[in-house]
């Protein structure tokens, strides 16, 4: 094989055009065939999200099954109005928390099984890294916690990931987040400084950030609901009368 | 022969890049909270080095000198990418797992000195050997740091208890410092003293 100059510009510019179009050929191929099967699993994912918070467990097509059979995705404005036709499953939260608060989207998803109802309220928050984000689940009396689960987009492994594992999460179960005197008191406390109890919650060894992250989602989010319960609670009243 | 040999198993123990050539300490430091942790990003980091050091090998006469290193950032980049995809779409909840971690083999510096200091100048296959010997030499110190801090750090061993409820019930707690990525820099410094010590010809190299 004769010997290339490969040190003349032209030769070098050839080279690089060359080389960004093969990269960019190939991996743009890749990309747009393992797009439906990313978008599979991330819807997949987000529906157990949802559903764990319910303490549901299954796999696969039962979670889809699951669903569509038991879930309605609703949305609410600020002042706790059902916003008619708005499917809360397709909005960006990320969007809506830009928005100022009387503008914003706030879906919330009801779970009902027999007699056994649930109010889910999607979190978004900002953990060390990047976004967290998560469901709690209330019970019918929207005072307490069924369950919660959380998810994040780039904790560090092994430390704020483990914001979903069942040792932090189980703390959620059954924990009070509004007093009688509709107080919010959930409060997630640095590890190991927690007083017990059941809104208090102990976050994660060494992810003080991740764990700080925590406590910001969940008492940014969770108020936004408050004239909603309101609204459900009065309706429950009237219908009693 | 024993020339392949050389290459597959010298990473291993007296050329290891990170404890001897001391690269890639920064993703060894960070991902080794637990084994599986460790293995994952093992695995990725072997195909990676072995196929861009093949890639470059195949290429080296015909990439322009001047370029060199932006051309050999680009093969790593695609063959990262292309793993990030495949992680995602074949086993997402580790690719969630790993996160952040995936795209940065792209900076491992194991990768880019190989392709410096072995594809650049040698045939695909021994290239592609060196390649494969230095992700293992990688992947064995990540697994050894892993196992030592799944174990003291959450008593657990590829996710399961090993360190029985009789033993915390005494009073043995778990160690806190593991689970954080300072432990590591410790528990590979003490990998790096017991291999100089042993085998006294590594002392002059660095």
């Amino acid at each position: 094989m004769s010997k290339i100059n490969t040190n003349t510009n032209g030769y070098t510019i050839l080279f690089l055009v060359l080389m960004v179009i093969v990269v960019g050929g190939v991996l743009a191929t890749v990309s747009s065939l393992a797009q439906p099967i990313i978008d599979k699993n991330v819807e997949l994912d987000n529906k157990s999200k949802i559903l764990a918070s319910v303490k549901f467990e299954g796999e696969g097509q039962e979670v889809l099954t699951e669903y569509n059979d038991k879930i309605k995705a609703i949305a609410v404005n600020s002042e706790g109005k059902i916003l008619k036709g708005v499917d809360g499953y397709s909005i960006k939260l990320k969007n809506e928390y830009k928005k100022p608060l009387e503008e914003r989207q706030l879906p919330v998803f009801i779970y009902s099984k027999g007699k056994q109802k649930n109010y889910i309220l999607p979190l978004i928050g900002l953990g060390l890294w990047d976004e967290v984000n998560g469901y709690v689940a209330f019970n019918r009396d929207l005072r307490t916690l069924k369950g919660a689960a959380f998810d994040h987009v780039g904790e560090t492994p092994g430390l704020g990931s483990l914001i979903t594992e069942p040792k932090f999460e189980d703390q959620f179960n059954d924990a009070i987040v509004y007093t009688k005197e509709k107080e919010y008191v959930l409060k997630v406390w640095k590890q190991g400084k927690s007083p017990g109890g059941k809104s208090n919650i102990d976050g994660l060894a060494g992810a003080t950030l991740t764990t700080d992250g925590m406590e910001n989602m969940l008492s940014n989010c969770i108020p936004n609901y408050e004239s909603y319960f309101k609204t459900l609670k009065t309706k429950k009243k009237k219908k009693t009368k | 022969m024993s020339d392949t040999k050389k290459l597959l198993v010298d990473p291993l123990s007296t050329n290891n890049p990170i404890t001897v050539q001391v690269l890639g300490v920064c993703s060894a430091l960070a991902v080794t909270s637990t084994i599986a942790n460790s293995l994952v990003m093992g695995v990725a980091v072997i195909f990676v080095t072995a196929l861009a050091n093949l890639t470059i090998s195949l290429l080296r006469n015909l990439i322009p000198g001047r370029i060199r290193m932006i051309v050999q950032l680009v093969v790593i980049a695609f063959l990262v990418t292309l793993v990030s995809i495949f992680l995602k779409a074949f086993l997402y909840d580790l690719s969630k797992e790993l996160s952040v971690f995936v795209g940065l083999i792209i900076t491992n510096c194991i990768v880019m000195g190989r392709l410096e200091a072995f594809a650049m100048g040698n045939k695909p296959i021994p290239a592609l050997l060196d390649g494969v010997g230095n992700g293992m030499g990688y992947a064995i110190i990540l697994i050894i740091v892993g196992a030592i801090r799944e174990l003291f750090g959450a008593g657990q061993l590829m996710g399961f208890q090993v360190i029985p409820e009789a033993v915390y019930n005494f009073g043995y707690e778990n160690n806190g410092l593991m689970v954080l990525p300072i432990s590591s820099i410790f528990l590979i410094g003490i990998i790096i003293w017991i291999q100089r010590s042993r085998d006294k010809e590594l002392v002059d190299i660095s």
